[in-house]
């Protein structure tokens, strides 16, 4: 399960690995460099195309595939790792990025708050975190969200 | 002073109960010791040598009494009944108890306090001269801008998962004495030549294991376009910056490693994107913020006030050197010494905080001010109160008038508090401040700065000292290496080393010998660190060890650790 705009949702998608044969039909999610190599060939298959991406990941190569592209998840190694924050306000603030944006890895409810406020709106977390308890918790952020460039609505 | 209305009030309220659960949480085992650790770093608590450290923000300096009563409350209920005020202008506590900390910020909060981004990886508190806004013939003030940057910053979700903290300092037009240039970022306020407003941007600078003064970024940024420019510096950071080393994670090095033009190049790059995609206006957000700000109302008839009778004595010396002419005729800005024989650098027990918070309240408009060399200002004072003030202070034992003087000196917690400490800091300082009791002598050497970092990440900055303490790994107590000719401000320079380290017991010697040359060698008026430029570290450095060499051949060799008092 996920929490994907505020509500827990099953994941549909299916990650393919790097030596993995492609698998026919569904909604597929590839790592940054098989999907770089393969941008054209997938873009044309049917079903859901998303990308994965570490934070030392180049999203150069990336842009050109944001309208087709239905999920890019960004993975979080550790808690303390924050490139990705920028990530994501870049991708949906200059790039324009419209669908889903995911955060994976070391993902807590602690976080959240940030990650929703630079862009996020899917969550994948641990199996420790009882989702139902986060989704109960989550309280819109109270920052100073007129100088933080936020992107989602607060109290 | 700014007045916090209701979102930041219930900002505070709602981190509180926030960290209350992810204490509860951790207490419980639900979460881990890795997951903790960020979470309570963001507010502000370490664990210590002895118990959790929790480090209080005390933005730019700036204290109400009221805040006061709020910490010595702390203080007498949840430690042993002292706080610590730190070189970054904020309190620490030293001896809580983890299950506490949540109802110390709960009561921390109901006065406006709070422990929000004092460590961890994040931008942390803004700090500013002491003296903003108070002396005649300084235009501009620099702490409607530090609420700015700090509102900016606080919960700032892009950036509270830096490679390593990011400390920011501003300083006002005529004078830096916010050591911009040893803060990761440096903004000093200037106008253009049209008059406009803006800053110098200063990057990189930084003392530690790898000191080095922070470089010119941008000689002149437009006010307005503040906010955007700060992001895009960060997101650089963010982006950019090393996160596989601990040492190397600083923006420092970054800006090392890639030179000043192509880090430069990154950050207009970053900076066309915000401003092409959403611009926030900085002087807007200022008007907001400045209407905030409530300015005490000095009363024009004690304008022609003169102190009666004329002052003699302690009351005269205590004037003369531990307050200053203030902006507004009739009133001065006072200097209260956090230092002394029985103080380590920076305390303050509850009881003396409360007497200082009443007598804040009776003459000085209720506002106090904390400053980066570990002392308190009572920034508004009639002339006329003066007097009674001195007396009070003296009372408490806290109206030494050693301002600027040796004895005016920066210690870390060090060795007896501090994990990382090499050295014991607060003995040696004791014995310094027994060492120079003299104080016409003190008063006739003039300004001296004298710092004492317990190790290498030099929390005291012994690096922009005239001379510098720094405790080293070694066997057998505690040893220090001496750095002299260090200075702050927009000519900063780094102290040099002067030789090998000396056991503490020889440190006090060695200061005195150093004290007698510049006392003998010194041009009329020269300030100590020029008097090193001038007469070379070479010549005293060859005095302090001959002498050194004459008391190891006087004494038997090894017990010279035990010789001295």
């Amino acid at each position: 399960m996920i929490i994907l705009d505020g509500q827990l949702t099953t994941d549909h998608w299916r990650t393919v690995q790097g030596d993995q044969s492609l698998p026919p039909e569904g909604d597929l999610l590839f790592g940054h460099d098989r999907f770089v190599a393969n941008a054209l060939f997938y873009s044309q298959r049917p079903g859901g195309l998303g990308v994965i991406l570490q934070p030392e990941d180049s999203l150069e190569p990336i842009l050109p595939w944001l309208d087709r592209l239905d999920l890019i998840s960004l993975h979080f190694p550790r808690v303390a790792d924050g490139r990705h924050y920028s990530t994501a306000r870049l991708l949906r603030t200059r790039h324009g990025y419209q669908g889903e944006l995911r955060a994976t890895g070391e993902v807590y409810r602690d976080q959240l708050d940030f990650m929703r406020r630079v862009g996020f709106n899917a969550f994948l977390l641990p199996e420790t975190e009882d989702l139902q308890t986060v989704l109960n918790g989550a309280t819109p952020p109270r920052a100073y969200p007129d100088l933080q460039y936020d992107l989602l609505r607060t109290a | 002073m700014y007045q916090q209305d209701e979102w930041d009030q219930a900002l505070l309220r709602e981190r509180v109960a926030e960290f209350r659960d992810q204490t509860r949480r951790f207490l419980a085992g639900q979460l881990s010791e890795d997951a903790y650790r960020p979470l309570r770093l963001m507010n502000g608590l370490y664990v210590q040598r002895h118990a959790p450290m929790l480090r209080v923000a005390i933005p730019y300096g700036a204290l109400s009494s009221h805040q006061l009563r709020g910490l010595a409350h702390v203080a007498e209920h949840h430690d042993r009944g002292y706080g610590h005020f730190t070189t970054r202008q904020n309190i620490q506590f030293n001896w809580l108890k983890l299950e506490s900390v949540p109802d110390v910020l709960a009561e921390l909060a109901e006065v406006g306090l709070h422990a929000i981004q004092t460590s961890g990886n994040c931008i942390r508190n803004v700090t500013t001269d002491p003296l903003a806004g108070l002396l005649p013939g300084e235009v501009d003030d620099p702490r409607p801008w530090c609420e700015l940057i700090r509102q900016w910053a606080t919960l700032n979700p892009e950036f509270s998962f830096l490679p390593r903290k990011f400390k920011i300092a501003v300083s006002g037009r005529l004078h830096d004495r916010a050591a911009c240039r040893i803060h990761d970022l440096g903004l000093e306020l200037k106008q253009d030549d049209r008059g406009r407003p803006g800053f110098r941007v200063w990057i990189g600078g930084g003392l530690g294991r790898e000191p080095h003064l922070a470089q010119c970024l941008r000689e002149f940024l437009p006010a307005d376009d503040l906010i955007d420019y700060l992001t895009a510096v960060l997101r650089v950071y963010n982006q950019a910056g090393r996160r596989d080393h601990l040492y190397k994670s600083r923006i420092k090095i970054l800006v090392k490693s890639l030179g000043i033009e192509a880090f430069s190049a990154l950050v207009d790059a970053a900076w066309k994107d915000i401003i092409e995609t959403r611009s926030i206006s900085a002087l807007a957000a200022l008007e907001r913020i400045k209407a905030r700000f409530v300015e005490p109302a000095h009363d024009p008839a004690l304008a022609d006030d003169r102190i009666e009778p004329a002052p003699t004595g302690a009351f005269a010396r205590w004037l003369r050197y531990n307050t200053r002419e203030h902006r507004v005729p009739g009133y001065r800005v006072v200097f209260i010494l956090l230092k002394g024989l029985e103080r380590a650098p920076g305390d303050l027990t509850a009881v003396e905080m409360r007497v200082l918070a009443d007598l804040a309240d009776q003459q000085g408009f209720g506002l106090l001010q904390t400053t980066y060399d570990q002392n308190l200002l009572l920034p508004h004072i009639p002339v006329r109160a003066l007097r009674e003030v001195w007396q009070t202070l003296d009372i408490l034992g806290l109206a030494n008038p050693g301002i600027g003087t040796v004895n005016d000196l920066i210690a870390c917690p060090g060795l007896d508090y501090c994990n990382l400490a090499n050295a014991a800091t607060l003995p040696l300082a004791q014995q310094v401040q027994q060492r120079f009791q003299d104080l016409d002598y003190l008063h006739d050497l003039g300004e001296v700065h004298l710092r004492i970092s317990g190790c290498m990440n030099g929390c005291a900055h012994h690096h922009l000292a005239d001379i510098g303490l720094l405790g080293v790994e070694k066997q057998n107590g505690s040893w220090f290496q001496l750095l002299l000719g260090g200075c702050a401000g927009s000519e900063s320079r780094l102290g040099r080393v002067l030789g090998p380290a000396l056991q503490a017991d020889q440190v006090p010697d060695a200061i005195e010998t150093i004290l007698a040359l510049y006392a003998a060698r010194r041009l009329p008026g020269e300030p100590f660190a020029e008097a090193v430029q001038r007469i070379g570290l070479k010549t005293f450095k060859e005095t302090v060890y001959e002498q050194h060499d004459h008391s190891r051949r006087a004494t038997h060799y090894g017990s010279l650790a035990h010789s001295a008092g």
